[in-house]
């Protein structure tokens, strides 16, 4: 273990390190913050004039038709919620592994967390016909007698394992917070002294985080009822870890369309996220720590663990992809064969072969050290990962619809205008709400990284 | 409140004031006396609110709420008044519907019909069930003809021509005005009616130079007048037929009665019972060849060829054997020649001519229509009526007796061309054009089109502003004949034509127009009543009115004409293979000859064989477009004489190398909104011979362009694959080892039971001991196909017409569609016809299969669809929210999406009219299906109820089972013992598609069956 400490140890006094992840809060934006946040902005402005536009015009602008029920939406659905696996596996799972190099990291992938699952929840309301009704979906009291949510409905089991996976997922986040909500408040005490001009405005960003370190006092006690706090939601954070996706894939598991209807699907799913979730963070932290001169607190050692993760991750979801097709060739069921058949040299093929090359061939790069430990190396296979993992939703989604059971309803799929715009908003909301959390709060949980730095100088010194 | 009021009444004005002390309550009841409930003014109020310990936050809260109070009352719904019957006719039931029997002439001929009726308004057109002869057939055309009524583009008034545009006059004025220019040298050009009373009225305006745009009925009766002496289409027995040979007619799907004929057809397709056996010989792949037991395919235009090499085989001991005539005629068609010209082999001729020869007098040969239709009149007719005599079945299956038209009124090609060289010359100064529309269907080289310019008069009677009365001085609509007295006389029954409401704007019966225009002011009804009393044998008026026909004379055997073979001196078969691209047209079955191209439903209904819609395509075999390196959809640029246009191209299996067609009915510059612009004008493309049209073998040049054009297809082609155990044909002979040896297996591998009848289901099973589960049963022998059945759906289900664009994304909406499949037996036969292309054509409806175990009940977050205790699954479209996620996991994709508001603001007055009130309409976003006629299952469950009955087999008909004419549909309660229903489900070739996955649907299909000829060594 001694080693790992020297590895993670940053050797820096408390208020230099301060110093340097507040940075991005106290400082005024720089030109490249404000283009990616204009950028993001333009973008989130575009998907939800859309979403407006479909609201006004009807389902119809989208390229969804009969049998291919399910698009675009769905596919970005899976494909967010997937991206939001890795923050709760991070702070929760890792966290009651005793993970020590999580703590660099767990705060944006906490972050990055809420803001999937944020964008991920838009889907489902917008891809239903009438989304003013939505409320029928929830089980409360009303006035139609028998009428009532229909428990047998995975969409249902969806929609519980969302909310709870959300709920959860941000008191945490927001938990783990506090104390650097503290520092803050502390630090902006200090600044309002001194400070002359945008006193308003530092007179609302210190109220801010005063309110929001919820009179956090530092003191041993504190200390000890939220290191017992923490791990108490960690452990009730981590099953929801693995409820999440095991419930969102019972929306296709459950049914009896060929290529959906898997027993496999639950684990799968859970492991393809995790591989999606964690590139996702990698891609993150490898534009963070650049950027805000972190590469202190994000070291090449914790890239080099993700990148581990991605690679068994990767070789579980390759696992799942063979005992699909072995299932399908063992089945006996024509239809079943067909569906994989289809995929590999249907008219969607191409996305198949992409799917593979992704998320199947590129992990193996990370066997190697050199390679893992290769910023610029790790940066592409991030995203590649998460290139495959959308075409993997693709394939899952759209394939396996548009050819099922009676060849005369086969039909294609051609993505309109509007499929596209909805998509690149969604990345416009997620980056959106990004780079406001780099502004607003640490991006790195000061608090667990002093005291591993301390309980490492106990050690040591 | 009176002052009466004493301490023992209690008077409370408030719940809480009845427990209060004694002492208040006196306090109150003092307080009430002598004044009103309510105070009157403010000062009372005030007074009263202190008296009663109303503090002055409370007062503050009353008036606050009085306030907002006051606002609420100004909001409320907009008054809707709705008018009762002030003085309701008699019988008459709101929210009742009521029929009235009637018949509908169409171009080919009489339909009855009964015409159902709501509130005064037709809504749906069903076939007469208690017609003795077509026992309520109909056609997909008879359904789409109630939205001709309520066409928004119909002509509304008279027209008059005002420079470049029409103006609209007044009736009185149109017919002054017209019957001046009557008095000019007329002529007079028009269409064949089926109509006595038309016919009469009509003769009045002069001698009528009557065409027929398809040719069916010009060709058939051209040939038989030449055969036989007068242009009579005689009775076609189908049910009489052990053999069927249809050359190049489509009897089954737009040719003469092709209603009548597949309900005769169809009765003879039970395999236990003795079933009939179909050859048809054709160029393209039509819903006819679609059903036959051996389908030879020719080279366009050469079936009299190959007509006259069956004589020459045939001939040997028959009647006519000794007729030097027909020898001299048959003998140079050896079947090597016709083998040549035609493309088939020697042998296929000879087989089918061994096969025939058995059926001496128990077959029947039909043929002709437009895609027969040569430069000769009636040149296949005549070998087709040879043939007939020769295999004696003259008198048979062919018969004067109650002939579908006897002396059809038609002109030769001799006046029609007379007529456009006299408008020519000038020498017509009023043309009378009425009901038909010859500037789009006459060929271009006819020159129809520029003789019309030097006519000055052009009197146009129709109902709508096609292409030749855009070109018309004067326009003078004709109402619907809904909305109109006539009659009509075809089958030896005369029918009577009756409005069921009155006309829906400023039109004229055209039994009146005729009258007026000539200074006879008799009313329609009354020209009917006369022709009545002339044609309908003494029966009486009320009796004719109230069963839509009297029954002139019967069907049977008799009526046998004499072949005078003199006729086949004119008939000029080709000798010698052709070179070249050769073109058939052809008609569609859902657009006909054209006339009803403004009605989206008849362009959504999927063609029955290439399922386009919404265009149409130039059909192309299979090897010519692997020599062209020609794709379906890819634009080929046609050229024709004077005439070129570009089309999408369509292969099409099942034709001959060399050989195209294309439909009619298509590219009209000028009809409505809808129609206008739809597709290409295959009319255009006929050759023109002093008169005499052709529409089949039409030498064209092909170019590929190297563009492409979208075609919308609800079913597109795909490489075969898995469609295991959906489709199921055997041979007869097969069926027939199987009900000997009680093997079911032999027709269908036994999947019905999934895991040995063992797989669980997750939830518990319907439970139906009392009551009702309906089961429908469709016989795959019968079912010919012919869309019938889908456009009952859309008229009686209130589905939109989505368009083209639409369709091309997948999304139609019509809740029953029929699937085609192209089957082969087995590889080697595949391989054998890798050229020609050649496979069985399969059809298969399918709608909602209402399975026990529906897929699509458990998945809706909301509940939307359910199971009912009847064995429906049902759809609430009121609580659907479309997540569309029972379409996705419905495997047989028959569930139906709104992805646009499809009514709301959607409709064009008067359309609204042609729904039916007892089927909600589908808002945008949600789900729609069929529901088994839900909504007849409740009339007649409300009517058993009533009387206090169970609901007898049979009562409810699904509007598909209805509309069938072939009788493929059964549909009842399995919970009874002896249903009609339950006979079928338990039928050896019934089947279940998809039963592996263990949904249990509540639709079962029966085996197709086919009678193949025996193979010869």
């Amino acid at each position: 273990m001694a080693t790992e400490k020297n590895i993670y140890h940053i050797g820096k006094p408390f208020a230099a390190m301060d110093d340097d992840v507040m940075r991005p809060i106290e400082a005024f934006p720089t030109k490249l913050w404000w283009g990616a946040f204009g950028i993001s902005l333009m973008a989130a402005v575009l998907g939800v004039s859309t979403i407006l536009y479909s609201f006004f015009v009807g389902l119809g602008v989208f390229a969804i038709n009969n049998p291919v029920g399910w698009g675009f939406f769905i596919v970005n659905f899976v494909f967010w919620v997937g991206i939001g696996h890795a923050g709760t596996l991070i702070s929760a799972i890792l966290f009651l592994f005793r993970q020590k190099w999580r703590t660099s990291i767990n705060r944006a992938a906490e972050a990055m967390t809420i803001f999937a699952v944020i964008v991920a929840a838009i889907f489902p309301l917008i891809h239903i016909g009438r989304p003013w009704f939505v409320y029928w979906a929830f089980p409360y009291p009303n006035e139609r007698g028998p009428l009532w949510a229909n428990f047998r409905s995975p969409l249902l089991w969806d929609l519980f394992a969302i909310s709870t996976y959300f709920s959860v997922s941000l008191i945490f986040w927001y938990m783990g917070l506090v104390p650097d909500f503290a520092t803050l408040r502390d630090r902006f005490e200090r600044y309002k002294a001194n400070s002359k001009i945008g006193k308003f405005l530092l007179e609302m960003k210190s109220l801010a985080y005063k309110v929001m370190a919820i009179g956090w006092v530092g003191s041993a006690k504190t200390w000890h009822h939220y290191e017992k706090m923490v791990m108490i939601l960690s452990a009730l954070a981590t099953p929801l870890v693995l409820s999440v996706h095991t419930i969102v894939s019972f929306d296709f598991a459950t049914s009896v369309i060929p290529g959906w209807h898997a027993t496999i699907f639950p684990p799968y799913f859970v492991a393809g996220a995790i591989y999606s979730g964690f590139a996702m963070v990698m891609t993150l932290m490898i534009i963070t720590r650049e950027v805000f001169k972190l590469k202190e607190y994000i070291t090449i050692k914790h890239l080099e663990n993700m990148a581990i993760v991605i690679l068994v991750t990767g070789m579980m979801v390759s696992f799942a992809y063979t005992v699909e097709f072995v299932m399908a060739a063992y089945s006996a069921s024509h239809n079943e064969q067909y569906a994989f058949i289809n995929r590999m040299t249907g008219p969607f093929a191409w996305a198949f072969w992409i799917m593979f090359t992704c998320n199947v061939v590129s992990p193996h790069f990370l066997w190697f050290k050199k390679l893992r430990t290769n910023i610029k190396v790790l940066f592409v296979i991030s995203i590649v990962v998460n290139i495959g993992m959308w075409f993997e939703r693709f394939v899952i989604v759209i394939i396996s619809l548009h050819r099922d059971y009676l060849p005369s309803s086969w039909d294609s799929y051609d993505p309109t205008w509007a499929d596209y715009a909805v998509m690149i908003g969604s990345f416009g909301i997620f980056f959106t709400l990004f780079l406001m959390f780099i502004r607003t709060i640490p991006s790195i949980a000061l608090a667990e990284v002093k005291a591993d730095e301390a309980n490492a100088s106990l050690s040591h010194h | 409140m009176s002052n009466e009021t004493t301490a023992q009444t209690k008077v409370f004005r408030s719940f809480e004031e009845v427990g209060a002390t004694p002492e208040e309550a006196q306090q109150d009841l003092a307080l009430w006396n002598g004044k009103s409930e309510f105070p009157s003014n403010i000062e009372e109020m005030i007074e009263r609110g202190v008296n009663a310990n109303l503090d002055r936050k409370s007062f503050l809260t009353f008036m606050g709420a009085s306030i907002s109070m006051a606002t609420l009352a100004a909001c409320r719904e907009p008054v809707e008044k709705i008018v009762p019957y002030v003085d309701r006719p008699m019988e008459y039931q709101p929210g009742q519907a009521r029929y009235f029997a009637s018949t509908r002439i169409s171009s080919r001929g009489i339909t009855p019909i009964l015409v159902k009726t709501r509130e005064g308004k037709p809504i749906k057109i069903e076939g007469l069930a208690d017609h003795p002869l077509f026992k309520g057939a109909t056609t997909a055309d008879t359904f789409a003809s109630i939205w001709d009524l309520y066409d928004p583009d119909r002509v509304k008034s008279p027209l008059k021509k005002d420079g470049s545009s029409f103006k609209s006059v007044k009736w009185d004025e149109a017919i002054a005005e017209a019957a001046a220019a009557l008095k000019a040298k007329t002529r007079v050009i028009a269409s064949p009616t089926f109509s006595p009373a038309e016919e009469g009225a009509r003769a009045r305006l002069g001698a009528a130079v009557v065409y027929d745009a398809t040719g069916t009925l010009s060709e058939v009766a051209a040939g038989n007048k030449a055969s036989f002496g007068s242009a009579t289409i005689p009775a076609h027995r189908f049910d009489e037929a052990d053999a069927i040979l249809a050359i190049e007619a489509d009897f089954l799907g737009t040719w003469l009665a092709s209603d009548l004929y597949t309900k005769q057809f169809a009765s003879r397709r039970d395999p236990a019972g003795k079933m009939n056996q179909l050859f048809v010989a054709e160029s393209a792949m039509s819903l006819t060849g679609s059903n036959a037991d051996r389908r030879l395919a020719l080279v366009a235009g050469t079936h009299t060829t190959f007509a006259l090499g069956l004589a020459n085989l045939l001939l040997p001991g028959s009647a006519l054997a000794g007729d030097g005539n027909v020898r001299g005629a048959v003998q140079a068609f050896t079947p090597a020649v016709v083998a040549k010209v035609t493309g088939l082999d020697e042998k296929q001729i000879i087989e089918l001519a061994e096969d025939l020869k058995k059926f001496k007098g128990k077959s029947l040969v039909v043929g002709g229509g437009v895609n027969a239709r040569t430069n000769v009149a009636g040149e296949l007719q005549i070998a087709v009526n040879l043939l007939n005599a020769i295999l004696a079945n003259e008198g048979k299956t062919v018969s004067t007796k109650a002939a579908l038209k006897a002396n059809l009124e038609i002109s030769d090609a001799a006046k029609l061309d007379a007529l456009i060289a006299d408008m020519k010359a000038g020498k017509v100064e009023t043309l009378v054009i009425d009901r038909c529309n010859p500037v789009y269907e006459l060929p271009v080289a006819s020159g129809f089109s520029e003789a019309l310019k030097s006519v000055k008069n052009v009197i146009f009677i129709g109902d709508h502003l096609n292409d030749t009365a855009v070109l018309a001085t004067q326009v003078l609509p004709v109402s619907h004949f809904l909305e109109a007295w006539s009659d009509a006389s075809a089958h030896g029954v005369y029918g009577i034509v009756q409005p069921v409401i009155r006309p829906l704007s400023d039109t004229m019966p055209v039994l009146e127009i005729y009258g007026r225009l000539t200074g006879n002011n008799t009313s329609a009804y009354e020209q009917v009543k006369k022709s009545h009393a002339a044609n309908a044998r003494g029966q009486a008026w009320n009796s004719t009115l109230a069963s839509g026909f009297a029954v002139v004379e019967q069907q049977g055997a008799g009526g046998a004409r004499a072949f005078r073979s003199a006729a086949l001196k004119d008939v000029k078969a080709p000798l010698e293979a052709q070179v070249g691209y050769r073109l058939n047209l052809i008609e569609s079955v859902g657009l006909g000859d054209g006339a009803g191209a403004n009605i989206s439903f008849r362009h959504e209904l999927p063609d029955p064989v290439t399922k386009i819609t919404w265009d149409n395509v130039l059909l192309i075999s299979p090897a010519d477009a692997k020599t062209l390196k020609i794709k379906t959809q890819d634009l080929l640029r046609v050229n024709a004489g004077k005439v070129t246009f570009e089309i999408p191209a369509f292969v099409q299996p099942g034709m001959r190398r060399g050989s195209l067609a294309l439909a009619i009915g298509f590219g009209q510059s000028h009809i409505g909104q809808v129609g206008a612009g739809v597709g290409q004008n295959g009319y255009a493309l006929q050759t023109y011979n002093a008169g005499q049209i052709g529409s089949s073998g039409i030498s064209i040049t092909l170019e590929k362009i190297g563009k492409y054009d979208m075609l919308a297809s609800t079913q597109r082609h795909y490489e075969f694959a898995v469609i295991r155990g959906l489709a199921r044909q055997v041979d007869l002979k097969t069926f027939e080892k199987a009900a000997r040896e009680k093997k079911p297996e032999l027709l269908h591998e036994h999947e019905e039971k999934p895991f040995g009848g063992k797989a669980k289901g997750l939830y518990e099973k319907h439970n139906y001991e009392e009551g009702y589960r309906w089961n429908l049963n469709i016989d795959l022998n019968k079912c010919t196909g012919c869309s019938s059945c889908v456009m009952a759906c859309y008229s009686e289900n209130n589905i939109p017409a989505v368009g083209k664009s639409e369709i091309n994304r997948g999304r139609e909406m019509s809740w029953l569609r029929i699937d085609r499949y192209y089957i082969y037996e087995n590889d080697a036969a595949e391989k054998a016809d890798a050229d020609l292309v050649n496979p069985d054509v399969f059809f298969q409806p399918v709608m909602c299969q209402h399975c026990e175990n529906a897929p699509c009940e458990n998945v809706c977050p909301v509940g939307a669809t359910g199971h009912s205790s009847d064995g429906l699954n049902y759809m609430s479209y009121n609580r659907c929210i479309g997540t569309r996620y029972c379409s996705n996991n419905c495997p047989y994709k028959v569930r139906r999406y709104n992805w646009f508001e499809n009514w709301e603001n959607k409709l064009r007055d008067p359309q609204q009219y042609a729904l039916n009130p007892d089927v909600t309409v589908r808002s945008r976003g949600v789900i729609e299906k069929c529901s088994f006629c839900q909504q007849r299952i409740a009339e007649k469950r409300q009517l058993s109820k009533v009387e206090g009955r169970a609901i007898r087999d049979g009562e409810i008909q699904t509007a598909c089972q209805q509309a069938c004419s072939a009788g493929a549909i059964t549909f009842g309660n399995i919970n009874s013992a002896d249903t009609q229903v339950k006979k079928a489900n338990d039928n050896m070739r019934t089947y279940k598609i998809l039963a592996q996955i263990n949904v249990e649907p509540s639709v079962k299909y029966m085996v197709r069956v086919k009678n193949r000829p025996e193979a010869k060594a």
